[in-house]
């Protein structure tokens, strides 16, 4: 069977399924010694205090999500581990009949919702769902899986999901995991980004498709076509096993390639770097990755911390990141939270608009104890390496200067407590709102760069939610508004001789990459493995001809006009690139 | 029992939760099946739709101001329409 979603992160794997929150857990029965029986109660007892801490947690994210039947539900489950019947029933059925837990609950719960079955009508089977779906949650912490701990995979293996949040990848065992596939998602939705981030491949989208993907079935994941290849046989797996090869050969010579310069066929250079999350992946980037790093997104070192990380532990993990870079640099950009990324344990409120809400800058000025303290641990590493602030979801003068006003008040705070850092740190914003855009040239003027994170400006551009697959086709980076409103960008930039990057996906795609050079931006960052491709892309390319492209596609009334030009001059150098 | 969706996830666990503010023993009894109020498996057996009658009764203390606070609650249909 092939399953199709979208490819989003290239490659081929081939692979086992591991689902994450599978909703079949198979227990085996074993009689229990006489002695043995306190420690199975015991196990059981530490498996229900699990389950529960870990519904709470899925509870608040419901509620801060404003999903109030899962609430329910949820809340249901808690209180159900809270009752003490369950325990003591299981407890006391261990004891009599000297069984294992897991088999002891497994019957007990069957029963109770063949009870519930007999006793009321259809409504009633969606309860006793509710029930199972508690039971399998407990059976996982019995058995030593775990429902969304990602934390230790036994083995190389294709993660399969509903969807992946940050908060289920941040503490991901990455060596183990071969490929992403989800039923949600597009190219620009968490599970997109980390996937690129990984160099793995991914596919999303999948949709409803996704039930006939049980645990441990075999799989091959094309990212590149956005195909899932279920039990595949053997004649299939052989021809994946060549692509498989021909992929690992390719690469292998765009690495070799990957330390020279990002240089045009004409001499025009351009700086390449790296998107990256957490500290531990600047130790782990292979030589060939190597660069400044480009955008640091600070907002996952609050996630996996787990509450709101101190001003000490802000200032170590940075200092790690830019000791480690060294002798490139690195731009931190403060906390963006809101829009999708939500941190369970801040209080932020429920909004029906979050992408237009309080998110980024907006928060941190709202909370501006949270802010201080991440401004102050970000100076205090800038003692140690080359290290730049990037404020993201600029939107208008004042905000530029509060933000700015902050800044300075932190330093002279650093100042007086004789604190060593870098007062002359280069302060950039992220350009993604329209409205930052127009006033570039008056924004300029109190800035040393511009980043622009074109996934946010394209959807607010379009006004398009990305991550809503009816609608997503709107979500079109080659929209000649797009293109002229970053032309607009570049042109105030080089006005007041401030560089400008791009750190959206805009700038890690073969297809754009012409368009992006002719614009004349400075500098691209993106996920470390797209590097030698784009890398190797650049070489091929003549200035000339790339700002030849930016005035037709400028001139162009619609996105697919575009796309048009863009696959016919990517086409021309280099066509394997480009998918089907 | 006279919300529309019976006693699913939120009525149960209002229940209960109202339940457990009282010292007293409280039950739940449809047609011979007498459930716990104090425990959300307990009720759910009673698998009650709309329509379906309910006894409530209370041993303790503050008996009569558990099946008071009940007994609204049920007559206000748990908030639902």
């Amino acid at each position: 069977m092939i399953l199709s979603g979208t490819g989003v992160s290239p490659g081929t794997v081939i692979g086992k399924a591991v689902v994450v929150g599978a909703s079949v857990v198979s227990v085996r029965e074993h009689e229990l010694a006489a002695t043995q029986v306190d420690d199975e109660i015991a196990r059981f007892r530490s498996a229900l205090s699990r389950a529960h801490a870990e519904l709470e947690e899925l509870r608040e994210r419901a509620r801060q999500e404003g999903n109030q039947d899962l609430v329910d539900i949820l809340e249901m489950q808690v209180m159900v581990i809270e009752d003490g019947m369950l325990l003591e029933s299981v407890s006391d059925r261990i004891r009599n009949e000297r069984r294992n837990a897991g088999f002891i609950l497994k019957s007990y719960v069957d029963e109770f919702c063949e009870r519930l079955a007999q006793a009321g009508n259809a409504f009633f089977a969606e309860r006793t769902s509710d029930i199972q779906d508690l039971a399998t949650r407990i059976l996982r912490k019995l058995i030593g899986g775990e429902s969304t701990d990602l934390s230790h995979l036994p083995e190389p293996c294709v993660l399969i999901a509903h969807d992946l949040s940050p908060s289920d990848t941040a503490g991901m065992d990455r060596a183990n995991v071969l490929a992403f596939v989800t039923g949600m998602g597009s190219r620009t939705s968490h599970t997109a980004i980390m996937a690129r981030a990984l160099g793995i491949p991914a596919v999303v989208g999948v949709g409803e498709a996704l039930a006939n993907v049980s645990d441990g079935i075999a799989l091959v994941v094309d990212g590149t076509q956005g195909r899932v290849v279920v039990s595949p046989d053997e004649a299939t797996l052989a021809l994946y096993r060549d692509r498989i090869r021909e992929e690992t050969a390719w690469r292998a010579k765009l690495e070799a390639n990957a330390l020279l310069p990002a240089e045009t066929r004409d001499g025009f250079h351009v700086s390449v770097a790296a998107n990256i999350e957490l500290p531990e992946e600047v130790e782990r980037l292979a030589p060939a990755h190597r660069v400044g790093i480009g955008l640091f997104r600070t907002e996952f070192l609050f996630v996996k911390g787990g509450s709101i990380s101190d001003e000490e532990k802000q200032y170590a993990a940075y200092r790690r990141v830019a000791e480690a870079i060294r002798p490139y640099s690195v731009i931190f950009r403060t906390l963006d939270i809101g829009g999708d990324k939500f941190l369970s344990h801040l209080d932020v409120p429920v909004e029906i608009n979050p992408f237009l809400g309080m998110r980024a800058i907006r928060f941190c000025l709202r909370r501006e104890d949270i802010f201080r303290s991440q401004l102050r641990a970000i100076l205090r590493a800038s003692a140690h390496g080359k290290v730049r602030v990037l404020f993201p979801m600029i939107t208008t003068m004042e905000e530029l200067q509060s933000t700015l006003a902050i800044l300075e008040d932190v330093k002279a705070e650093l100042e007086r407590q004789g604190i060593p850092h870098n007062p002359d740190l280069d302060v950039g914003i992220m350009i993604e709102v329209p409205a930052a855009a127009m006033i570039a040239d008056k924004l300029a003027q109190h800035v040393d760069f511009f980043s622009i994170g074109t996934n946010d400006l394209v959807q607010y551009m379009m006004a398009v939610d990305r991550s809503n697959p009816d609608i997503s086709y709107l979500y079109q980076p080659g929209h000649p508004s797009v293109i002229r409103l970053l032309d607009r960008v570049v042109r105030a930039a080089n006005e007041y001789g401030r560089w400008v990057g791009i750190c959206g996906e805009m700038a890690a795609e073969p297809l754009f990459l012409p368009l992006v050079l002719g614009l004349g931006i400075h500098e691209l960052s993106m996920s470390p493995v797209a590097i030698p491709v784009i890398k190797d892309l650049v070489r091929d390319i003549n200035m000339l001809e790339a700002e030849e492209l930016v005035s037709q596609a400028m001139d162009c009334g619609s996105a697919e006009e575009v796309t048009k030009l863009c696959r016919a001059f990517v086409g021309r150098i280099a066509p394997h690139l480009l998918p089907e | 029992m006279q919300n529309q969706l019976g006693l699913h996830a939120r009525p149960v666990t209002l229940i209960v939760r109202l339940a457990k503010t009282f010292a007293s023993h409280i039950s739940i009894e449809r047609a011979g099946t007498v459930s716990d109020a104090k425990s959300v498996m307990a009720i759910l057996l009673l698998a009650a739709e709309m329509g379906t009658e309910l006894t409530i009764t209370a041993e303790g203390h503050d008996a009569e101001e558990a099946i008071a606070a009940l007994e609204q609650l049920f007559a206000n249909k748990f908030d639902e329409k």
